[in-house]
């Protein structure tokens, strides 16, 4: 699948995982590997770009497996991002579906 | 490898990186890989995974460089960010010199002698209207003086289109410079994102 596609799409992913619950990286990844193949080091890239575009504020939180573990929590701005592109997903797919059963593909 | 190996290394080959974010990534990988081992993976798989800290950092590196040319506000931070891409692709691969450097070359030249051809016509249409205006007192004719004015609004138009054009094909190269990086991308690491 094209590349650029793909990531877009992990990317709004991983918005509107945040917005449901603050969840920390690996978490992330777990979540999502078990529905889309994706390769493990995508999903940190992702998470520190959009906690620079200040999508995303970080805590550190106890975990019970050693170290303290890094959480994502989404801001107002972030809600408001994720909300929109998958209201755009969601339009588009219908579209998209529209177009390939009129054709009967 | 080891975790401790991997970060070792890893931070090593982010050196150019600036301080701040050469931290934020070996603490993201450091964990992913604490977190890896602790729900109940091998080591030494969960790095292997993760490729060679080289290839990890190369393939980092050239992320933020796209993005940097793909955000950047105006042709020429484009152009500054390009130059920097192109030399994070020649420490990648030099095998990339020689790729990049003829057809690059080339094609520069070309933008260039554009660029050269539509400000001489723009400049040159501008000098011109002016010394139009200015030889209405050396005794013009109006014939001669609106001949002249026609002539110079054509010189200015026709450089004011090679320009606009120019600036839609420098558009386009810088496109095609990331698809060209893209490539390289996907060649560090694997088909798979």
């Amino acid at each position: 699948m094209n590349t650029q596609f793909k990531k877009g799409v992990i990317e709004m992913c991983v918005l509107s995982l945040v917005t449901e619950k603050d969840r920390y990286g690996y978490e992330l990844i777990e979540t999502i590997s078990k529905q889309i193949e994706i390769s493990e080091g995508t999903i940190y890239p992702i998470l520190r770009r959009l906690s620079k575009e200040g999508y995303f504020e970080t805590y550190l939180e106890e975990s019970s497996s050693g170290p303290p573990r890094k959480y994502y929590r989404i801001t107002t701005q972030g809600k408001k991002a994720a909300l929109e592109m998958v209201k755009d997903w969601k339009a588009f797919a219908k579209q998209v579906n529209q177009v390939l059963k009129s054709e009967g593909v | 490898m080891k975790k401790d190996e991997f970060i070792k290394q890893l931070a090593e080959e982010l050196k150019t990186l600036s301080h701040e974010e050469r931290q934020e990534i070996l603490n993201d990988q450091e964990e992913f890989i604490r977190e890896a081992i602790a729900s109940g993976r091998n080591e030494e798989e969960v790095v292997k995974s993760l490729g060679t800290p080289k290839s990890f950092a190369d393939s980092l590196k050239l992320e933020v460089q796209v993005k940097k040319i793909e955000e950047a506000p105006d042709l020429f931070s484009k152009g500054k960010e390009t130059l920097k891409t192109t030399w994070v692709l020649f420490a990648l691969m030099p095998l990339n010199i020689f790729l990049i450097l003829v057809p690059g070359i080339t094609v520069l030249s070309f933008l260039f002698s554009w660029l050269t051809v539509g400000s001489v016509f723009a400049i040159g249409g501008v000098a011109l209207i002016c010394f139009t205006f200015f030889s209405l007192f050396l005794g013009f004719t109006v014939l001669q003086f609106f001949a002249f004015l026609f002539l110079s609004i054509g010189f200015i138009s026709m450089g004011t289109a090679t320009l606009a054009l120019l600036y839609k094909v420098l558009e386009l190269s810088f496109n095609l410079f990331l698809q060209y990086v893209q490539w390289n991308l996907r060649l560090i690491k694997g088909e798979k994102i």
